[in-house]
């Protein structure tokens, strides 16, 4: 095989800095979309060495982490799936699927309010909460990863999509502030 | 007149605008009204329907009469209230509904054949001929009639929508809401306080009284400060919350930017509140009189707010007229502001209060005169009628709750009659509470007590004890009320004076039997249109109640439907202009075809190229058909990564395939593909696409472009609702590959270039070693084709060198016209044919609905009626002539047939210009179409005048025996 060149899914949107935001592309590592089959989420949870985080939460494992993802569903992140997960859940390399922005800094919730139907102020989403929501239009996920952070996840054809309507909402926020 | 030493307007800072053309001296803190009324403007508008001379009535944001268009160009903005629109330097303001001016209004004509122009008379005059109505009478009541008119032009100011979430929401910031919020944030709650004015305080805002020893509005300054340095309290000014809904959501309108010269304009929030308090106050009410709009007629305390918040007197001799205590306040604060007070005319009976100025109880206000403004007043007394010389006449006919959110979900008011004025329903929006005038309470210390009353039982609700916050001491004072809504005499008394409708208008109403406050109000238009009656409301359903011999409580209101206030629909679909209507997708050869020069299509959310043109070319059709031809002799590339993908995994996954699929899918053996189709529940046929076996119990279905959400969504149902037992689960890979069709002669050796030997066998897949990628060998255009699959982020890389490769073969890459026209030549479906209408057999797929086991969709194809000779089917079409055209959306009909609609016997889904024949084809579906080709039959496009005679034919058009795709 030639050899490929990786490109920007963002298409050199990103990163900027405006209004107290920061938004920046998020090189994840390897992401491993999983499915525990019927009655194996303990075990899959065995063999990750990570009990499988409940709905709207993350969990961090030796060098990654895991991420809630919808209804029996995790993102393992980080790191490639070491271990054999044959006959105990459905596995989908989503590398290429889902790209990530890093939306942090001072009015990083206020930003994300003009977005997100979620209150992801730290108080009521704090480091670890994980969210399936929209993203303006667009179907995602948030982590919070810190508490001037969070991650913002959507398909990787959506990726330029993101990119502009976070800027938007950016300018609105310079624009409020006259 | 500008009153010295009074006010909460910033003398410091002098502004200056323009109204209609004319500059207005203002201070910072003043209103369009404030400034208006200072600078002695007291005609500012028309009216809606006869174009009368209007002024200045109330203060707030239920102004039904000063409103005026600002800002100019594409920005300017029609009935903004000059009541809320705050003065900034440079804000240009003008005047709407007159012409030439607002001075000499020509069309203040209708106000003359006003006698003629009562309710109903557009229902009952323009009626007949019918297609007047349209072409003549509307155009012209629309010239004559309505409020101000948009610049017609794309609108340049920004707005936004956001989300807020609390605990407590307090609406209003009145003494009631502030002190709901300060119970509530001491208590340790999360409080959102909204209130639609630029300052909180609500009436001590407007009121000489005392709270707490101070000046009203210093208590109400020294709270804000004192809720503004708490973390968890959130103070949203000029922020009106427009409606409540379901499980604790309020609309909120703020004006973000609307009090500057730039900015953003306005934020439409979404707040999802755990409790609400309702402290959104009382609005003052009119009495019904003749000639009681003239300029000048006031509301009572719209004038102790000019003078006190504004220091403004809204004239040099001012006449009271009341039937509360209001007007005696409103008459206190003119005398102390040195403001000459002409009378004081009191409806109810028996006061005996000594004043400086002559008090008349018992007596009513039976006419004003004046022209472009009130300048007499005629007072009916006991003793006679007198005429009182004033320019300004306060009036003040009781207060009315504001009682609209609470009716937005459904509920309604209930009439008190100790205060003559509906009150909110208990418990009507779940989790909200009223405290302060807003539930009748409207005295001072008790809008203070009931605030932090209902503030304490929001935080029992929520599990938090109450702190204990000390009541600041306020009058107490009480409400004493006589009703009076209507006095009688000469010449017209209006009710609503947005919408021109009068007491007689109503009375008209109920005499010809629209009796019902619904009726009533769609008959005369009473409550509609900005104001939505707040002032109007409770004074014209009391007309109505008398009218029809009928109470109040019987008679009812009218719905209060969201929202309270106009909401600009700029701000809510705020972020949807332009490209934000909806989200776009790319593929990763988005930029490398857009640098060749493809103009880009959407397909769903996607973009897709249409053609790439080649130097020399000129229009479409070229390019189209040189990239079929390219296909057909050497190699073409497309991007197919909009096709939708879903890896499908687990024990049951070949049972789920063969349940989801017309056709057994469980058979495939890994590395192959076979080609299926999807039913819905109705028998019709859902989407098509291939599926690949991966390995055991291991699948990758793909679907078209336009139906993979559709397809997703129905998966998700099988497996959860009507299969939750199976063992399998599905995820959406779409975006995880990048996935190019190369196709033609020539395509495994521009493959081979790139990856190595190429091996595969027709229907087969194979991994691609290397990137992890997948080749696959099917086809959509019917030669040699492969599909190669990569993750993404190799996608762009990918496709430049397949499409470099494929140059030096003689190739390149094509756009979805290519590709549309080498599938129709092939007769190969896309949702033109799979159209959501159309069975399997009317596709001539019905062999693929396998008998061997079920399937969804399989009993409801068989209802009778879904197959056989009198259904449509799938069939090419050829021109007899060389240069016939075919188009699609055309119908077909028996040759010399009259080409009506019940002559058709089938309509063409698809067509084109093939390069490869030399003339034009098409799909289409005709009427027992199988067992007809040969037959001639005749298109008829009526839209674009076009006849074909044309031969119906087999639906493949191009190799039917399949030798060059398996080859």
């Amino acid at each position: 095989m030639v050899s490929l060149v990786a490109s920007d899914p963002f298409g050199g949107a990103l990163p900027w800095r405006e209004a107290g935001v920061s938004a920046e592309a998020v090189a994840p590592g390897p992401v491993t979309w999983i499915a525990p089959f019927d009655g194996q989420e303990a075990a899959v949870g065995t063999a990750l060495g990570a009990q499988l985080p409940e709905a709207g939460r993350a969990v961090a494992v030796a060098d990654g982490r895991i991420l809630w993802f919808g209804r029996g569903q995790w993102l393992v992140i980080g790191a490639p799936l070491e271990v054999d997960l044959e006959g105990l859940a459905a596995v989908a390399d989503q590398s290429d699927g889902w790209v990530a922005c890093r939306v942090g800094g001072a009015s990083h919730v206020e930003l994300l309010a003009r977005l997100v139907p979620v209150d992801l102020r730290v108080s009521a989403f704090p480091v670890g909460a994980v969210a399936r929501t929209i993203v303006k239009h667009t179907s995602g996920l948030i982590a919070r990863v810190a508490e001037d952070a969070v991650e913002v996840w959507v398909m990787r054809s959506f990726a330029r999509t993101l990119a502009g309507d976070l800027r938007e909402a950016a300018d609105g926020l310079s624009l409020r502030r006259g | 007149m500008r009153l010295d030493g009074r006010g909460l307007i910033d003398r410091s800072l002098p502004l200056k605008f323009r109204f209609d053309g004319r500059e207005i001296a203002a201070f910072q803190g003043d209103t369009v009204a404030s400034a208006l009324l200072a600078s002695g403007v007291r005609l500012v508008g028309r009216s809606f329907k006869y174009h009368r001379p209007r002024g200045i009535y109330g203060a707030g944001s239920e102004e039904p009469n000063a409103l005026v268009s600002v800002g100019r160009g594409a920005a300017r903005e029609p009935n903004v209230r000059a009541t809320v629109q705050e003065v900034f330097n440079g804000l240009e303001v003008s005047a709407q509904n007159a012409w030439p001016s607002l001075r000499w209004d020509m069309m203040s004509v209708n106000d003359a054949v006003a006698p003629m122009l009562a309710a109903g008379f557009y229902y009952k005059t323009f009626m007949w001929p019918r297609a007047f109505w349209e072409r003549l009478y509307e155009p012209a009541i629309r010239r004559a009639a309505g409020l101000g008119a948009l610049s017609g032009e794309a609108d340049p100011d920004r707005s936004e929508t956001a989300f807020a979430f609390c605990d407590l929401l307090v609406i209003g910031g009145g003494p009631a809401g502030l002190m709901a919020a300060l119970v509530a944030a001491e208590g340790g709650a999360d409080v959102i306080l909204a209130d639609e004015d630029s300052l909180f305080g609500g009436r001590l805002l407007a009121e000489t009284e005392e709270v707490d020893g101070k000046p009203g509005a210093v208590w109400a300054a020294e709270m804000v400060a004192r809720l503004s340095g708490m973390e968890n309290v959130r103070l949203m000014a000029r922020t009106t919350v427009t409606g409540a809904y379901d499980q604790g959501t309020y609309g909120a309108l703020e004006r973000v930017g609307r009090h500057r010269a730039r900015g953003l304009k306005d934020c439409f929030w979404r707040i999802a509140a755990k409790r609400a308090v309702l402290c959104a106050g009382a609005l003052e009410r009119q009495i019904a009189f003749p000639g009681n709009d003239r300029p000048g007629v006031m509301s009572a305390a719209a004038v102790r707010a000019y003078v006190n918040r504004w220091g403004v007197a809204p004239g040099q001799r001012v006449a009271v007229f009341t039937n509360n205590d209001s007007g005696h306040r409103t008459a206190a604060d003119l005398m102390e502001a040195g403001v000459r007070v002409a009378a004081v005319i009191d409806a109810r009976d028996g006061g005996s209060e000594s004043w400086d100025v002559p008090v008349y109880y018992g007596a009513r206000v039976c006419g004003t005169k004046g022209r472009r403004g009130i300048e007499q007043v005629m007072v009916e007394t006991p003793s006679g009628v007198r005429e009182v010389r004033g320019d300004c006449l306060a009036v003040s006919g009781g207060w009315n709750p504001s009682v609209h959110l609470t009716c937005h979900l459904g509920a309604r008011p209930v009439w008190d009659e100790g205060i003559a004025a509906f009150v909110p329903k208990e418990g009507a929006v779940p989790g909200m509470r009223v405290a302060g005038a807003a539930a009748g309470e409207f005295s001072t210390a008790g809008c203070l007590s009931g605030g932090a009353e209902a503030a304490r039982g929001a935080l029992e609700d929520l599990g938090v004890s109450a702190p204990s916050v000390a009541l600041p001491k306020a009058g107490d004072g009480a409400y004493e009320i006589a009703p009076l809504w209507v006095v009688e005499g000469k010449g017209r008394a209006w009710l609503d004076l947005q919408n021109d409708v009068t007491v007689k208008d109503v009375r008209l109403a109920a005499r010809e039997n629209f009796r019902s406050v619904e009726h009533m109000k769609r008959y005369t238009t009473q409550g509609m249109a900005p104001d939505q009656g707040k002032g109007s409301n409770v004074t014209a359903l009391a007309v109505l109640a008398d009218a029809t011999g009928r109470g109040i409580a019987e008679t009812g209101t009218t719905t209060f439907r969201p929202p309270y206030v106009p909401v600009p629909i700029a701000a809510l679909g705020a972020g949807g202009r332009g490209h934000g209507f909806a989200p776009e997708r790319f593929t990763t050869s988005h930029q490398a075809s857009v640098a060749r020069g493809a103009p880009m299509i959407e397909a769903g959310l996607w973009f897709r190229p249409s053609y790439f043109p080649a130097p020399g070319e000129e229009i479409w059709q070229q390019s189209c058909d040189r990239e079929v031809r390219m296909v057909r002799e050497a190699v073409g590339v497309c991007d197919v990564t909009t096709l939708g993908k879903i890896d499908i995994q687990g024990p049951d996954a070949g049972a789920f395939l063969d349940f989801v699929y017309g056709n057994v899918m469980s058979t495939l053996k890994p590395g192959k593909v076979r080609y299926g189709i999807m039913l819905r529940e109705d028998g019709h046929v859902m989407d098509d696409g291939t599926c690949a076996c991966l390995g055991e119990g291991h699948y990758l279905m793909t679907t078209t472009t336009a139906a993979a959400g559709q397809v997703m969504r129905h998966l998700d149902f099988v497996r959860q609702v009507l299969r939750p037992g199976w063992n399998v689960r599905i995820a959406s890979v779409t975006d995880q590959w990048a996935q190019f069709a190369v196709a033609g002669p020539r395509a495994r050796e521009v493959l081979e270039s790139l990856i190595g030997e190429v091996d595969l066998p027709f229907m087969g897949w194979a991994p691609v070693e290397g990137v992890g990628g997948r080749l696959f060998r099917i086809s959509f255009s019917g030669e040699l084709g492969y599909e190669i699959a990569v993750p993404a982020r190799y996608g762009e890389s990918l496709f430049r060198l397949l499409v470099a490769q494929a140059e030096t073969l003689g190739g390149g890459a094509y756009g979805m016209e290519a590709l549309n026209v080498l599938r129709i030549e092939k007769g190969f479906l896309t949702h033109a044919e799979l159209h959501g209408r159309t069975t399997a057999f009317d596709l001539g797929l019905g062999r693929m609905v396998s008998d061997k086991k079920d399937c969804i969709g399989k009993t409801m194809a068989a209802r009778p009626g879904l197959s056989g000779p009198e259904r449509e089917q799938l069939v090419g079409l050829r021109p007899m002539a060389q240069d016939g055209r075919l188009l699609a959306g055309s119908h077909l009909f028996a040759e010399r047939a009259e080409a009506v609609r019940k002559n058709s016997q089938g309509y063409l889904t698809s067509a084109g210009y093939s390069p490869t024949f030399g003339h034009d084809l098409a799909l289409g579906f005709l009427q027992n179409g199988r067992a007809r080709h040969g037959e001639l039959v005749e298109m008829v496009d009526h839209l674009r005048d076009e006849r074909t005679l044309c031969e119906v034919t087999g639906p493949v058009f191009y190799d039917p025996e399949g030798g060059r795709m398996r080859g």
